[in-house]
């Protein structure tokens, strides 16, 4: 039966070449334009390590000499800046809707567009480059609360000892950077380098992404004491959790009638509450993630509409010409079932001829170019080697998986497009069909 | 003009025999325009003369600036200081207007009120010089722009855009109004027509002049030529760009003479306006974005190109074949009667060009509402890193409807249409009249 439908295929050739040939283009495009999207859905399922919902970030604005609002006297003064701090620490840890703050550096949170990097020296002397969340030592600091960290072996909620924000001799680790240090989690208590002296891991942490659509990177939180503030309220972080319970366009209002007037204070004033979800979808879109998905599915959707188009445009002409064909297997005794699955075969044969040649053009590519990360290296990634671990950084592993996807996209699309000129063709009866004979 | 009628004729009996055939053809040749017209659009509006930037064609833009140690120890590069403008390259031959632009990390923000006791704004200010009123071509609505005298003299004046004028005063007729900007009393001194992040060069809610912000008059380097400024500099023709870009080099390779300890590189700049807009000034990477990165943006558009181009011409080819099939025996009539394969394969073009026109006409349609709907991000769509708190891009009637796109699309669908229609009607036509009179009956 195969045979039989080998050879037609091959007696049809001249008339399946034109979709022959858009297959193989359009395979060939949609395999590069679908290696992009397959390795960013693949970043953005590793899982964040913290929980983003409820958490805001407490927008400050400093008025500076340029301002008509300026006070001197408040300004340039670090014990000033520092009781500013731990005044609006008070107030918003104060408030009952608030379960967890925490104050820090620009860069220590997700998706901050902000950036801290270092080394720590592993026990066998080696250096691991690390990104840094730096916090400041102030009573009511709970940054593991407000990011929701999970302890790396128990799972359960993550307690930092209240030694951490006393003094800057401790750290807590991520997961990865604990096996990269040790070759293991079990890491509390041990000392590594950093800046030239030792410090002790209070504690491990599930390894948290700094960015939604990128991997996650070896990660320490630190401590450090108030009075290294910065004068520039940019380079501050105010975070806060929400209780589960507690409604967030409520609070947001309660906070700016009744908190935000004692936070006006000198020359800050405030400028707003951010949720973590914008900062995460800017951070998305800010670099270029969100445009390379966008122009990727689209230009995906394309090609995948070239070929419907296609498929759908030949089979239906192949339904006509072969009316008399089916007319005759028809009053032989085949059944439509049958009748259609000679069809099927046949859009079978043409999308997995084209996509095995597809497949070799894209082997030859991939084996003298390789794949590259697809999006543009920044000084922040670049410092990280890929994690072997996932498998959109094993070249041969994003080769086998992009495949897949494009292949099973093809033929499910050539399925659906030949359906109904192959319905409409079995459906004739068989009377009609011999007609054309 | 007969002949033609008789085509679109035939064309439109044809559409109408097979109108699934025929349906499939034109969405096919649609859906390739519209994907074509929209990337030829956002190129279009990021790089076409168009308001309030209406010279870009005669536009030179100086972004960098990187001072290189002569013992080869190190560098360090960023915008430029007011000496560029000012002093070095004050009174170029080919120099017609220079305008001086405040570089911001990002869109800045401010806070504009009418008073101290009413509620602030937040807006997008911009700290430009006198010079930037003439190199920019922007619309007043009411008074005037301020002048070198007052930008340099830090005045308390402001230009400001139609929306934010009714937003403070509830009209556009404010000139010599007071308001508020962070705190500071500033008087309008003009109203201009708004101003779209499309051109993000020049859009802001509120031009100030430069000196009132001390960072834009910032300096540093020994040579004083690095600070915070982006240059824009316009030749008198488009023809005297080329000129005036010497001119310029010349500048700064004669300054460098008397440099002792550094070489002042402007990285082959001044840069015409287009690839200006491949210098990222959003500096992930301080390094790397000082170079264009115009190949690693332009290449993969031109496969998009070639794809666009060759995955529907084979698409419309297949559909065109499967048609000739069935007038080969009509064509062997027309060939039995006298008529030359020359003039047959014209006849076939010209039948199918109604078809592309038609595909291409819908295409074009759709493109504009594909780029209506997606106004608020398409324009960033070939960007690797973009500011998050720049406001939404909007597309006006202007940008869209101008005679390049539709000359583009024209060509296009000339392009298409011969790509797909030529082959498979060639093919047909090489078979002897006895064939195709044979495929007849």
């Amino acid at each position: 039966m195969n045979r039989i439908i080998l050879h037609q295929f091959w007696n049809r050739r001249r008339r399946n070449i034109w979709i022959f040939l858009e297959l193989l283009l359009a395979g060939y495009f949609l395999w590069m334009v679908l290696d992009p999207i397959c390795v960013l859905t693949a970043d953005r399922m590793i899982p964040r390590g913290y929980d983003p919902e409820g958490i805001y970030r407490l927008n400050l604005g400093v008025y500076d000499e340029t301002s008509g609002l300026y006070y001197q006297a408040a300004d340039d003064n670090d014990d000033v800046r520092a009781r500013q701090f731990q005044l609006i620490m008070k107030e918003l840890t104060s408030c009952p809707e608030v379960a967890s703050a925490a104050l820090g550096t620009s860069s220590c949170f997700p998706n901050s567009n902000s950036w801290d990097g270092n080394r720590l020296l592993a026990p066998d002397s080696s250096e691991v480059k690390i990104q840094v969340y730096t916090y400041y030592q102030v009573d009511g600091n709970d940054p593991a609360g407000v990011l929701g960290l999970k302890d790396a072996l128990t799972g359960d909620s993550l307690r930092l000892p209240s030694t951490f924000f006393r003094s800057d001799g401790q750290i807590a680790i991520s997961e990865q950077l604990a096996r990269k240090l040790f070759g293991t989690p079990e890491a509390v208590g041990r000392k590594v380098g950093y800046n030239g002296r030792a410090v002790e891991v209070a504690g491990v942490f599930r390894d948290i992404k700094q960015f939604d659509a990128r991997q996650p990177v070896p990660l320490a939180l630190m401590s450090q004491p108030l009075w290294r503030v910065s004068k520039t309220i940019v380079w501050q972080s105010i975070l806060f959790r929400l209780k589960p319970e507690v409604d967030a366009g409520a609070f947001r209002d309660r906070f700016e009638r009744e908190v935000v007037p004692r936070i006006n204070q000198g020359n800050f004033y405030y400028a707003g509450l951010k949720s973590f979800a914008d900062y995460s979808r800017e951070a998305t879109f800010e670099a270029g993630i969100t445009s390379k998905l966008r122009l990727n599915y689209g230009l995906a959707a394309f090609a995948l509409i070239c070929i419907f188009m296609g498929l759908f445009g030949t089979f239906w002409m192949h339904a006509v010409d072969r009316r008399s064909e089916l007319g005759v297997l028809r009053s032989l005794g085949a059944s439509r079932g049958a009748v259609a699955g000679r069809f099927y075969f046949e859009v079978w044969l043409l999308v997995t001829l084209a996509f095995l040649l597809v497949l070799l053009a894209v082997f030859h590519y991939v084996r003298s170019e390789g794949l590259g990360p697809v999006m543009q290296q920044t000084f922040r990634t670049k410092a990280f080697l890929p994690d072997p671990a996932y498998w959109q950084n094993r070249l041969w592993a994003r080769f086998a998986v992009v495949s897949a996807v494009t292949y099973v996209l093809m033929l499910v699309l050539s399925f659906v497009a030949v359906w109904f000129p192959v319905r409409r063709a079995v459906a004739l009866p068989p009377a009609d069909a011999l007609r054309e004979e | 003009m007969n002949r033609f009628r008789k085509y679109v004729y035939r064309s439109w009996a044809l559409l109408r025999q097979n109108p699934l055939f025929s349906s499939i053809y034109i969405l096919g040749t649609a859906l390739s325009v519209a994907l074509l017209m929209v990337l030829f659009i956002i190129f279009y509006v990021k790089f076409a003369p168009i308001y309030p930037e209406g010279n870009r064609n005669r536009t030179l833009v100086l972004q960098y600036v990187q001072a290189d140690e002569r013992n080869g120890h190190g560098s360090s590069g960023g915008p430029l200081s007011p000496r560029v403008p000012y002093e070095l390259l004050k009174g170029l031959p080919h120099l017609d207007a220079t305008a001086a632009v405040y570089a911001s990390w990002g869109a800045e923000e401010g806070r504009v009120a009418q008073t101290v006791r009413s509620a602030a704004l937040p807006v997008s200010p911009k700290y430009v010089d006198g010079g930037f009123w003439r190199v920019f071509t922007f619309r007043f609505l009411s008074g005037r722009p301020f002048s070198d005298a007052d930008a340099t003299a830090a005045m308390p004046v402001a230009v400001l855009s139609a929306r934010l004028a009714n937003r403070l005063f509830g009209t556009t007729e404010a000139v010599g109004r007071q308001f508020l900007f962070n705190g500071n009393e500033l008087k309008v001194a003009g109203v201009v027509q708004d101003v779209s992040w499309v051109t993000p060069a020049t859009a802001a809610d509120v031009w100030l002049p430069l000196a009132l912000n001390p960072d834009a008059l910032w300096e540093t380097g020994d040579e004083r030529l690095r600070g915070s400024l982006y240059v824009y500099l316009t030749a008198p023709n488009p023809s005297d760009k080329d000129a005036l870009r010497k001119e310029v080099r010349e500048a700064f390779r004669r300054y460098n003479t008397t440099c002792p300890f550094y070489e002042n590189d402007i990285l082959d700049q001044p840069d015409d306006y287009w690839k200006s807009c491949f210098r990222s000034s959003y500096v992930h990477d301080a390094g790397s974005s000082l170079t264009p990165y115009i190949e690693a943006t332009l290449r993969p558009f031109l496969y998009f190109l070639l794809a666009l181009i060759f995955i529907p011409a084979l698409n419309l080819g297949g559909i065109i074949a499967s048609r000739m099939d069935s007038r080969v025996g009509e064509l062997g009539i027309r060939k039995a009667y006298g008529a030359s394969n020359f003039r047959l394969l014209r006849q076939i073009m010209n039948e199918n060009l109604l078809f592309t026109s038609l595909g291409s006409l819908l295409g074009l349609l759709l493109s504009y509402v594909c780029l209506w709907l997606s106004s608020d991000w398409i324009l960033t769509i070939f960007d690797t890193n973009i500011d998050p708190a720049m406001p939404a891009p909007e597309f006006t009637a202007g940008m869209l409807l101008q005679p390049a796109v539709f000359v583009v699309a024209v060509c296009f669908c000339l392009l298409l249409n011969f790509l797909s229609a030529l082959v498979p009607a060639l093919l047909s036509l090489r078979k002897s009249i006895v064939e195709q009179l044979h495929q007849k009956r």
